[in-house]
């Protein structure tokens, strides 16, 4: 046996005390790179880049999944893993000169194509292992018609390639930079920002006319050239994860929904239409005009929530610069409903020229009543409720109002009981009190009847005889009744009776979805 | 497929000449397989594997909840059984890798009879693997209150380890050719993280021209490859395996 060493304790003092634990993530691949990494590098990435020298090396897909393997519980991972390494591997006809832009679409290089002798970017898109066949082609099949676009603010794509699930294309190499780099580094005056975006919305007819849509339009997506004219890029590429994958897979590769409209949002993929790229000419007019996307939460999920349940911020709030008209141009473009905003991205463009011009829009600006519509379906539960205690409130003062004309009582007026909670958590008892706090409000309105007051009622609660409680309150009626609600349900009863005969004179129930609108 | 390209093909062991250790032109696992264990070369093969690659089982026994001391025991103990048995009829079950016939190897170990005795042998001073050489992160890794699993740790000690072998032979061909600030430099570069130093900056730093920098990483990065290549072929039966093998220790890091 060849040289053993002892363990001692005190050998293990070389070990410093300060090291950290807290771990580090690679800024590639997002694995963690552990504090004991050789050479401190992500030991991942460092495996990757010696995957190259397999590149041209025959794989056999079905081999690494065969079930019987005793690795086979990270198939999906490792095929995702070498899908990317593999691209990177191989580049045929292109040469990688720089990485010139990252996210999680994937990696765009300057690159030189090699049998052109032209310098490019070269766009390789990681898709995972969500894609598949049927979906790939379909981005094949979009993508080249998206290359046969030929207009002067398009960028022009040169070749489109596939390789192992995983795609890329070579482009036209802009030397500009993304619209929102460089609105960045200075806020772009109000008519360069229109300018522009006019602009784009021309470029976008075209790309309509040609039956092609972008479904991505955002301000990384604008590229200017060092004239400062707008270049659209990436047409059509959100198709790539559309259709077979979840709305997540499609945030995960597109990134951020702040300029996503909401049919889009919803994974409503039939609904995506030309007023889809309107809505996103309109997100990044926002962007511009505000400094700030319509949506923007903390995460995926707050912003999608706002995107769907809240009307985006009007402009002059954020910049009080934008006129009225310029704010109800933007705010149509972003409208929840489709059928609601411009009809083409041509009557944008349009629009735009015309604020340019000073002449009158054709945009009209939202109304009280349609804004007062929005807030109903933004707030379906306190309008819900809202309408249910001013029925209930109406029909209850009409029936004791007729009952005292009628037939004059002894004593008059109304008594609300407290309602009863029949719900199982407890803290719905504060519910039940609102709501009679809130019919005793209402029923106050109503002018010559008597209503006893909240603190006076209150002793009764749980107390059914009615006939005493009218004689000690001196009123001719009750309304007494229940509240359940269970979770998104709510059901409520009323019953209004007369304390003189002890009968009842009316009784409804409501029994409502608090998640639906009413609108 | 040769390990490795630059080297000619053989059966044999060939001595290095490059860090006094034990270099083989075909892979260690390779020769313990053909010939069951028995021959010098193939016990001086395994050998080498167990001082190379006693960190996962450490970690392992560790993870199981056994202390310091005792998990040294049984990771002398396992090594010595395993270097007495020659019982490689397991091999074959775990594909050949020697990764897993370790593991597997090592689970057997801790369960059964043979643990106790070998455990005793220690007092003997019969001391293979180099425990002295754990890195107080290793130790803060083992006994953290991490939710990684003992399989789990096994193989992500098993990847730093295997990288930490290329590294570190790519870091003496450096040095001993007077390069050892090029290989500082050209290090970073390797996994193609963002916010590494660019070239033109490495290049300015050390004096160079952009398109001498290129062509020295250019040789950097194929050697690299080659070394790690070269080093999971010493853990594989069949050559055609290394591929499938890195693939699966990028995936262990990255889940």
């Amino acid at each position: 046996m060849t040289e053993f060493r002892a363990v001692h304790d005190g050998e293990r003092a070389r070990d410093s005390p300060e090291m950290s634990s807290v771990p580090r993530v690679c800024r590639k691949c997002r694995a963690e790179i552990f504090a004991d990494a050789p050479e401190g590098l992500c030991t991942a990435c460092l495996f990757e880049t010696g995957l190259d020298l397999f590149a041209d090396a025959s794989v056999a897909p079905q081999k690494r999944d065969d079930p019987g393997r005793e690795d086979c519980v990270v198939a999906p991972d490792r095929k995702r893993s070498a899908r990317r390494a593999k691209i990177f591997a191989d580049f045929g006809d292109y040469e990688l000169l720089e990485v010139i832009g990252r996210g999680g679409q994937g990696v765009v290089y300057r690159a030189r194509q090699k049998s052109l002798n032209r310098t490019v970017a070269l766009k390789v898109i990681g898709l995972g292992h969500w894609a598949t066949e049927a979906h790939l082609k379909r981005f094949r099949r979009e993508a080249e018609a998206a290359a046969r676009l030929d207009h002067p603010c398009i960028v022009p794509i040169h070749e489109v390639g596939e390789r192992e699930g995983s795609c890329y294309f070579s482009m036209k190499l802009i030397e500009g930079g993304q619209l929102d780099e460089v609105a960045k580094q200075e806020p772009m005056p109000i008519r360069r920002a229109v300018e522009l975006i006019a602009k784009v919305a021309r470029t976008v007819h075209y790309a309509h006319e040609h039956g092609i849509l972008h479904r991505d339009i955002k301000p990384g997506n604008v590229l200017l050239d060092r004239n400062g004219e707008p270049h659209l890029t990436d047409f059509g590429l959100a198709r790539l994860v559309e259709t077979e994958s979840t709305v997540t897979h499609t945030m995960e590769v597109l990134g951020t929904p702040s300029y996503m409209a909401p049919e889009q949002a919803q994974g409503d993929n039939a609904a995506v239409s030309n007023a889809t790229d309107v809505y996103g000419l309109g997100a990044v007019l926002y962007q511009l005009l505000t400094g700030h996307p319509p949506f923007a939460g903390g995460t995926t999920y707050e912003t999608i929530k706002l995107l769907l349940d809240t009307e985006p911020r009007l402009p002059r709030v954020l910049n009080p610069k934008i006129d009225r008209d310029l704010s109800t141009i933007c705010l149509k473009c972003l409208e929840k409903d489709p059928k609601r905003r411009y009809s083409s991205a041509l009557a944008l463009a349009e629009d735009l020229e015309r604020w340019l011009k000073h002449e009158p829009i054709l945009a009209r600006h939202t109304g009280i009543i349609t804004r007062g519509k929005k807030w109903v379906r933004r707030n379906p539960t306190s309008a819900l409720l809202a309408a249910s205690l001013v029925a209930l409130a109406a029909a209850a003062g009409w029936i004791v109002w007729k009952s005292e004309f009628v037939r004059p009582p002894v004593t008059t007026g109304i008594a609300v009981l407290p309602f009863e909670n029949l719900s199982d958590e407890k803290e719905h008892t504060y519910f039940a009190d609102g709501v009679q706090d809130d019919i005793l409000t209402k029923l106050a309105k109503v002018a010559d009847l008597k209503v006893i007051s909240r603190t006076s009622v209150m002793q009764y609660r749980g107390k059914r005889n009615t006939r005493e409680i009218g004689d000690a309150l001196r009123v001719s009626h009750i309304l007494e009744g229940s509240v359940r609600r269970d979770r998104a349900r709510i059901h409520l009863n009323a019953q209004l009776i007369d304390t003189r005969t002890d009968t009842h004179v009316w009784a409804e129930e409501y029994d409502r979805d608090l998640r639906q609108s009413i609108s | 497929m040769p390990a490795d390209e630059d080297q000619a093909s053989g059966n044999g062991i060939a001595p290095s000449t490059q860090n006094g250790g034990v270099a083989f032109t075909t892979t260690h696992w390779s020769v313990v397989l053909e010939a069951h264990g028995q021959s010098p070369a193939a016990r001086e093969a395994l050998e080498k594997l167990c001082r190379t690659y006693w960190r996962p089982v450490y970690g392992f026994i560790r993870r199981q909840g056994t202390r310091p001391e005792e998990a040294e025991d049984l990771t002398q103990g396992f090594f010595s059984l395993l270097l007495e048995r020659h019982d490689f009829d397991a091999v074959r079950k775990e594909k050949g890798r020697l990764r897993s016939y370790l593991l597997t190897s090592l689970k057997h170990f801790l369960a059964s009879e043979h643990r106790r005795a070998m455990t005793a042998k220690r007092g003997k001073g019969q001391r293979l693997i180099p425990l002295e050489e754990l890195s107080a992160n290793e130790r803060l890794e083992l006994e953290g209150a991490g939710a990684v699993s003992a399989d789990r740790l096994y193989e992500r000690r098993w990847a730093l380890t295997l990288m930490e072998q290329v590294l570190l032979r790519l870091r003496e061909e450096y040095c001993s050719a007077g390069n050892a600030a090029l290989f500082d430099s050209l290090k970073q570069l390797l996994p193609d993280e963002p916010g590494a130093p660019s070239r033109a900056e490495i290049a300015s730093q050390l004096g160079m021209t952009e398109n001498a920098l290129r062509q020295a990483f250019h040789r950097f990065r194929h050697r690299y490859q080659l070394l790690l290549r070269e080093e999971i072929s010493h853990t594989v039966a069949i050559a055609s395996d290394v591929e499938d093998e890195l693939r699966y220790l990028i995936a262990v890091l990255r889940t």
